[in-house]
């Protein structure tokens, strides 16, 4: 290569050499200030709480049956019980009225007068009243458990605004002698509790049963407490203290103590079942060690706005948790007047969580089970490079024993980036 | 000058290259040495953010802070100061900054919420406008509103500043909820910078 040619090669190099330089130095200055400085923080405009679902709403027309406690009055004999009776959103007058029951017994059927008789309460929404019942039947003596209601119910301004149906259980004066071999009654119970979330226990009455019932340390429940025999769709809440009479054979049997004076007990928890056949009673007790409820804490967060998990860490064995994620969504119509249709038409917004494809998170949509904690959701971008949407999300927390639903917990997060 | 002489030219040239490089590396070594008597600090390899919205409490001291203040029912506040690193390698440019906050789907209707801006004695109350799809707010935050400060001539509030060269603002931040904010909603704050 001549000289000339070496010259232009360095001169071609020296260029380019200056040309990336000053492109080095030019596009730090350009690229810092395309970014933005920013800050970010949610408020929140009410509390979050986990969301039980034995909770007693007493305006709801025939949705509680509260048990009033085990009545072994006899024949004209006279009892007065308490009722607590929480109104949420109704203000008037609630008056029992008598209510005339039918039913049958071993001997045949035959007629029982419950005359219920009270003092009217004035009640407005958010209270709750302790109203006493006075009760008088007019029956033989009965051998065996037998359900009575008694019907309340409220009026406010003419209008009948509440009615409750309160079930009450005649349970027979003498009981069988207690068996020495028994069968195994329990079946899968979860093994920790915390006294402000319900628990679940499960059991199978053996072959022959006439009655049976759930107790406490070898007593009753306190007054307050609420329980379900059917998975939550309806519930009982105990008016004054007492035993829980099971009526099914086999059921997972919920039980919520958080709104008695045992809210705040950290004490290991005894619950029996005692079951009679014609000749023996079984009894059979599983304890429950005290296990707080960590399923408040908030979701574990990346630093940026992703889910990385949650922990479970309540509820033993047998306890399993469903994992669902809604995003919201905003929908704005219009509404005409009909009654003036001149009138120009309304907006009305409304704010609604709509279940996410399940693939935008890697668990969504699947159960977590038998562990005590771990990471129960991911942020599915974080695997595969894909962007799930900014936006607002809940993620539903759903805590089942045997399918029965024992809570829930709602966690509200943002994606953002 | 005949070949000989080039190349005892060429070969002084190595010399006093050999020379040079010598005493820097001597140098080098000294200095090495002589560091090893003093206490070692360890930089953390962030990236540097030239200009940034530091929350500061009252009295303007830097906090840690990661969530808004009560300030009262449906009330909440937070006060910054916009600053702009000193010596960042970059071009001098001229530079604007305004503030927009952007507020998540959760408080519904926009009017919901109202905003408001104290700088320099004076006060402005955010005007919302919501978040276009596709835009790389509605990429970054999702749906929502984006409220923006103007003055009384109908301009947008910004502050100049100059690129490389210090400079602060104190912000602050008052969130009014107006008792109607249905659900759980996130708030950003966040500048706008574009060249003057």
């Amino acid at each position: 290569m001549t000289g000339r040619g070496q010259r232009k090669i360095a001169y071609i190099a020296s260029a380019l050499a200056l040309l990336v330089t000053v492109s080095l130095l030019v596009s730090p200055a350009q690229a810092r200030y395309t970014k933005d400085a920013q800050w970010q923080g949610a408020i929140s405009a009410q509390t979050i709480s986990s969301r039980g679902l034995l909770y007693v709403d007493c305006a709801k027309e025939d949705s509680d049956v509260i048990q009033l406690g085990s009545w072994r009055a006899s024949a004209d004999e006279m009892t007065t019980v308490s009722l607590l009776l929480t109104s949420p959103a109704v203000s008037g007058e609630i008056t029992p009225t008598e209510s005339v029951v039918s039913f049958t017994t071993q001997s045949g059927s035959e007629q029982l007068l419950v005359a219920a008789t009270a003092v009217s309460q004035s009640v407005s929404p958010g209270n709750s009243y302790s109203i006493p019942i006075s009760l008088r039947r007019t029956a033989q003596a009965i051998t065996a458990s037998t359900p009575v209601t008694v019907v309340l119910t409220g009026a406010s301004g003419g209008a009948t605004v509440v009615r409750c149906v309160c079930q009450i259980v005649l349970q027979p004066t003498a009981g069988p002698t207690e068996a020495t071999q028994t069968d195994a009654l329990f079946g899968h119970c979860m093994t920790g509790y915390d006294p402000t979330q319900p628990f679940c226990v499960s059991y199978t009455l053996p072959t022959g049963c006439i009655s049976a019932e759930m107790q406490l340390s070898g007593s009753d429940f306190p007054v307050g407490t609420r329980y379900s025999m059917d998975g939550g769709l309806t519930h009982t809440t105990l008016g004054a203290a007492g035993v829980i009479p099971l009526d099914r054979a086999s059921c997972c049997l919920l039980v919520d103590l958080s709104h008695t004076a045992l809210r705040s007990m950290t004490a290991p928890l005894d619950v029996t079942l005692a079951a009679a056949t014609a000749t023996q009673l079984q009894k059979q007790t599983v304890t429950l060690a005290y296990e707080k409820w960590a399923g408040d804490i908030e979701p574990l967060t990346a630093a940026d706005g992703a889910i990385t998990g949650a922990c479970l860490t309540w509820g033993g064995e047998h306890c399993t948790a469903e994992l669902a994620v809604s995003v919201l969504r905003r929908s704005v119509s219009m509404v005409m007047d009909e009654e003036h249709p001149e009138a120009p038409p309304q907006t009305v917004t409304e704010l609604s969580y709509v279940e996410v494809d399940s693939g935008l998170f890697t668990q969504c949509g699947t159960t977590v089970s038998d562990e005590l904690s771990g990471v129960i959701l991911d942020y599915r971008g974080v695997e595969t490079n894909e962007t799930t949407p900014a936006g607002s999300y809940l993620l539903t927390v759903t805590w089942k024993v045997d399918g029965v639903t024992v809570t829930e917990k709602e966690y509200p997060f943002f994606i953002s980036r | 000058m005949g070949q000989c002489g080039r190349k005892t030219q060429y070969l002084m040239y190595a010399a006093l290259s050999c020379l040079l490089c010598g005493l820097l590396l001597a140098g080098v070594a000294r200095g090495h040495f002589a560091s090893q008597t003093e206490r070692t600090v360890t930089i953390p390899a962030e990236e540097l953010q030239p200009l940034y919205l530091q929350p500061v409490n009252s009295e303007g001291a830097d906090v840690e802070a990661t969530d808004w203040n009560t300030a009262g029912d449906g009330v909440y506040t937070m006060s910054f100061s916009l600053r702009n690193y000193r010596g960042a390698v970059c071009a001098e440019t001229d530079m604007t900054a305004s503030l927009l906050v952007l507020a998540s789907l959760g408080i519904a209707e926009p009017e919901n919420l109202t905003i408001r801006l104290t700088v320099g004695g004076s006060s402005y109350v955010g005007t919302p406008t919501s978040i276009p799809g596709g835009t790389a707010q509605a990429y970054s935050f999702g749906d929502g509103w984006c409220y923006r400060f103007y003055d009384a001539e109908n301009r947008e509030v910004s502050w100049d500043f100059t690129a490389g060269r210090s400079a602060a603002y104190r912000l602050d931040v008052t969130v009014s909820t107006n008792g109607a904010v249905p659900l759980t909603s996130m708030l950003r704050v966040q500048t706008n910078v574009r060249e003057s």
